[in-house]
């Protein structure tokens, strides 16, 4: 029996507000938690709104400056996010002599570098995939320059624009908490207060109580948002979109939820259905869509792995080494100017010789954390898109779940599973893989789910008509269909785990250090100890092992999956 | 006559509902379709004919009314009938013969038997030497042959073709509407009643024993015309007989179709 000693789950509310940090939740000032952490994620999803349209666009539209900028986004966006932590929060803490202002910034930049590429890629497929005639239609019109612009471009990316923002968004949340989370955690002797540092620090204090109290608050703004921003942006984005062949259809069909709460709502008062009616309405688009625009946007990230062949090899070399050089030049910065010396001592260290040590822990444990989110969510991930009725229930549970940054949980996790099995190496061994887990499974769920409403119903007729049923079904048709998008989910749920690493491998509490041997480990300790260097090279060591995977093993297989998809 | 139908399509109503409001698609339509028949369905677009069609092969379910296959009511799916898509509906990642070989494969033939029924088939429509080519190897023309190939290749006593040529250009149209014809008339085949929908009247003179004509908002049956000329028609096309039975088709549509859609 799995009986799950958690050590404070005794207390009540009373206690819950008593807790000394509950004050930076409530108060009405600039000390306001909840204020502080929101402030933070417009601060830098207004910075990526800006840096991917002027990036996206120039990418998309001019040949000369997608050859160089595409090859430096590829290489920019490999690097674990989490791995410019350090280098940020050095750089903005030096400028701004150690003030609260420099760390502030830090963390927008940090959390900036999470929400930018989803908005970019957005961006630029948006409008790579204005149909052909609609260009030339313009062309022969005349319409050019800023008419062009206004009349063609910004119309067409303005849906896979939304989409990619919902994503970065998402990720956003999950690099804020890391923000919050990592500046506490280490020895350093700054703190970011927000409520990411509330519910991790309650964690620590003991107070498991309230820092679900702090989790589930996160999960009601989050979902809050979702529910009044991003749904009707979305509904309203999807009128700009070029009708394509291949998307799944949306039924007009509510959650059980929703029917439940409109019905209760009813009972009530009929004012208060009057305000939950509209709300509730705009879900049974809103998951169809958000279903499809993954697909969208999951389209855009192929369409720029296809396109990287088509670059020159001069394109291809200049535009990897400026992004590399970039990326040298940004933690050059942390280096003393001694750069040679620092080298000299640095060879000499003996944590090089554990470096195979700690690539093998940690891709082992990425691995295993891959197989189970990806059995998972194969049966899931189908049955849910097979089922109108499954896709009702799940889908809105699995969309908040999804929403809320798995690394929230870590506290929680932490405590409770390492406390099971007491301290032991395997309970470690299994915080960690959980974790990473959770950083994993989303990407590949809804990439899923989203494959197999795609497949076309003229297929799933003939297949019907011939009857293929049952698991022949599954095997001729569905498994085929599905595999770009896994193998495109995979890619990305293998980068959300390399983040993952760095925030499980190594995890200090008021009590002690947990840690197993890993990349994101030896990060964390260079991290800790100020040890630029080692932290350079675990940051290249990372996003060489993601580039180099993601060169070989994911761009091979997507060629060799070409032929998987349908012709649109 | 009636007991000897293959096909009964008794009253069949279908409503579609999407969300508040509900649309007709047909409109208790009922005809029989008898052996060795080259049956087409004409109609504007809206007219419910790709929908009638699906119920025909158990794909949808009538609202209300039924359809009997040798006085059997069709609920689902059978190898009886089997039928041709207008976009083709090919798996990508399986190749001509794989393709082909789907329906057999699904009804469990035989390995042996697979291959030598899909050989034969794969012969009948012309892609011999394109066993292993994928679909996106090939014109349109061949993917509707795949297409075909894999509709006859069960060996259904009825086939049922949606708009099998609109995907297609002209020429390649013509000779696959031939080659169907040729399929049809071949005295040891299986196969041999033969329903197509299709929007172009040309095409439905030119092949049809008889053609229902369908009106939209909602589907209703307008006219079940016997088009007795003589057939091959090749020579035919360019006659008075011909054209007349165009103009009658194409002024029944005009006559019953409503105000000009804007």
């Amino acid at each position: 029996m799995l009986l799950i000693r958690i050590p404070v789950f005794g207390p009540t509310l009373n206690e819950i507000f008593a807790y000394q940090l509950t004050a930076g939740l409530f108060q009405l000032n600039w000390d306001n938690y909840i204020l502080r952490t929101m402030i933070r994620m417009l601060l830098a999803y207004g910075l990526s709104v800006g840096f991917a349209l002027v990036y996206g666009i120039t990418a998309a539209i001019s040949r000369r400056a997608e050859q160089v900028l595409i090859p430096i986004l590829d290489v920019l966006q490999s690097i674990p996010v989490l791995g410019y932590l350090p280098g940020a929060i050095v750089v903005f803490l030096t400028l701004f002599n150690g003030s609260i202002i420099g760390q502030e910034l830090a963390s927008v930049v940090l959390i900036f570098t999470g929400m930018v590429w989803a908005v970019t890629f957005g961006v630029y497929g948006g409008v790579k995939t204005i149909p052909k005639d609609i260009v030339e239609a313009a062309r022969s019109f005349g319409v050019r320059r800023a008419k062009y612009l206004r009349d063609v471009v910004f119309p067409a990316l303005y849906p896979p624009f939304i989409s990619g923002s919902i994503l970065a968004w998402g990720g956003g949340w999950y690099f804020l908490i890391a923000c919050e989370y990592l500046s506490f955690g280490t020895t350093r002797p700054y703190t970011l207060p927000g409520l990411g540092f509330y519910i991790f620090k309650a964690a620590l204090d003991g107070n498991i109580a309230a820092s679900l109290f702090g989790l589930l608050i996160l999960i009601a703004i989050v979902a809050l948002i979702n529910r009044f921003v991003w749904h009707p942006l979305m509904d309203h984005a999807d009128k700009y979109k070029y009708e394509s062949t291949a998307l799944p259809t949306h039924r007009k069909s509510q959650s059980q939820l929703s029917q439940w709460l409109l019905r209760k709502s009813r009972e009530v008062s009929e004012d208060l259905a009057k305000v939950v009616e509209p709300v509730v309405s705009l879900e049974h688009k809103y998951y169809a869509h958000s279903i499809r625009f993954r697909h969208v946007n999951l389209l855009s990230h192929a369409h720029i792995g296809a396109a990287w062949h088509k670059y020159s090899r001069f394109g291809r070399i200049i535009g990897t080494a400026i992004g590399i050089l970039l990326v040298i030049l940004f933690f050059e910065v942390l280096v003393p100017p001694r750069f040679p010396e620092a080298i000299h001592q640095f060879m000499l260290r003996r944590e090089l010789a554990m470096i195979p040590n700690y690539m093998l822990g940690s891709v082992a444990r990425l691995l295993v954390g891959y197989l189970i989110a990806l059995s998972w969510t194969l049966v899931a991930g189908i049955a849910i898109a097979r089922s109108e009725r499954l896709f009702n229930i799940m889908l809105p549970i699995f969309d908040i779940a999804q929403s809320v940054p798995a690394l929230a949980l870590f506290p929680v996790v932490v405590t409770v599973v390492i406390d099971y099995f007491h301290g032991s190496e395997f309970g470690l061994e299994l915080a960690s893989t959980v974790l990473v887990l959770t950083g994993m499974q989303w990407y590949l769920l809804f990439n899923i789910i989203g494959a197999v409403k795609a497949i076309p119903s003229d297929v799933i007729e003939a297949s019907r008509c011939f009857g293929v049923r049952g698991l022949g079904f599954i095997r001729n048709i569905v498994l085929p269909a599905i595999v770009p998008a896994i193998i495109l989910g995979s890619i990305q749920a293998w980068g959300g785990g390399w983040n993952a690493t760095i925030a499980s491998e190594y995890i200090v509490t008021s009590t002690k250090i947990y840690q197993v041997p890993g990349l994101g480990y030896m990060l964390d300790v260079a991290v800790a100890k100020g040890d630029t260097p080692l932290v350079l090279v675990a940051v290249g060591l990372m996003a060489g092992v993601v580039f180099l995977m993601n060169r070989t093993v994911w761009h091979y297989s997507l060629k060799r999956v070409n032929k998987y998809k349908f012709e649109g | 006559m009636a007991a000897s139908a293959v096909l009964q399509i008794q009253e069949v109503s279908k409503i579609f509902e999407a969300g508040d409001h509900k649309v007709q698609a047909l409109d208790s339509v009922s005809f029989d379709v008898y052996p060795h028949e080259f049956l087409c369905i004409v109609g504007p677009s809206g007219c419910g004919k790709s929908t009638l069609l699906r119920i025909l092969d158990g794909l949808d379910y009538a609202t209300s009314g039924r359809v009997l296959f040798k006085s059997e009511p069709i609920t689902s799916p059978s190898p009886k009938l089997s039928m041709i898509f207008q976009t083709f509906a090919l798996l990508p990642w399986k190749n001509v013969r794989e393709n082909i070989e789907l329906g057999l494969d699904a009804q469990g033939v035989g390995v042996q038997e697979r291959r030598e029924r899909t050989a034969k088939y794969i012969e009948s429509v012309g892609l011999s030497g394109f066993e292993g080519a994928y679909p996106r190897e090939l014109s349109g023309g061949m993917k509707q042959r795949v297409g075909i190939a894999r509709a006859l290749a069960v060996e259904p006593e009825v086939l049922l073709m949606d708009e099998p040529f609109s995907s297609l250009d002209e020429l390649t149209a013509d000779t696959l509407r031939r080659e169907v014809l040729d399929i049809w008339r071949e005295p040891t085949k299986v196969t041999d009643t033969f329903i197509m929908v299709t929007h172009n009247v040309h095409e439905a003179v030119f092949m049809a024993d008889r053609v229902i004509i369908l009106r939209a908002r909602p589907g209703k049956l307008v006219a079940d015309l016997v088009i007795d000329l003589p057939r091959p028609r090749e020579k035919y096309a360019h006659t008075e007989g011909f054209y007349k039975y165009e103009q009658e088709i194409i002024s029944l549509i005009e006559k019953n179709s409503g105000p000009t859609p804007t």
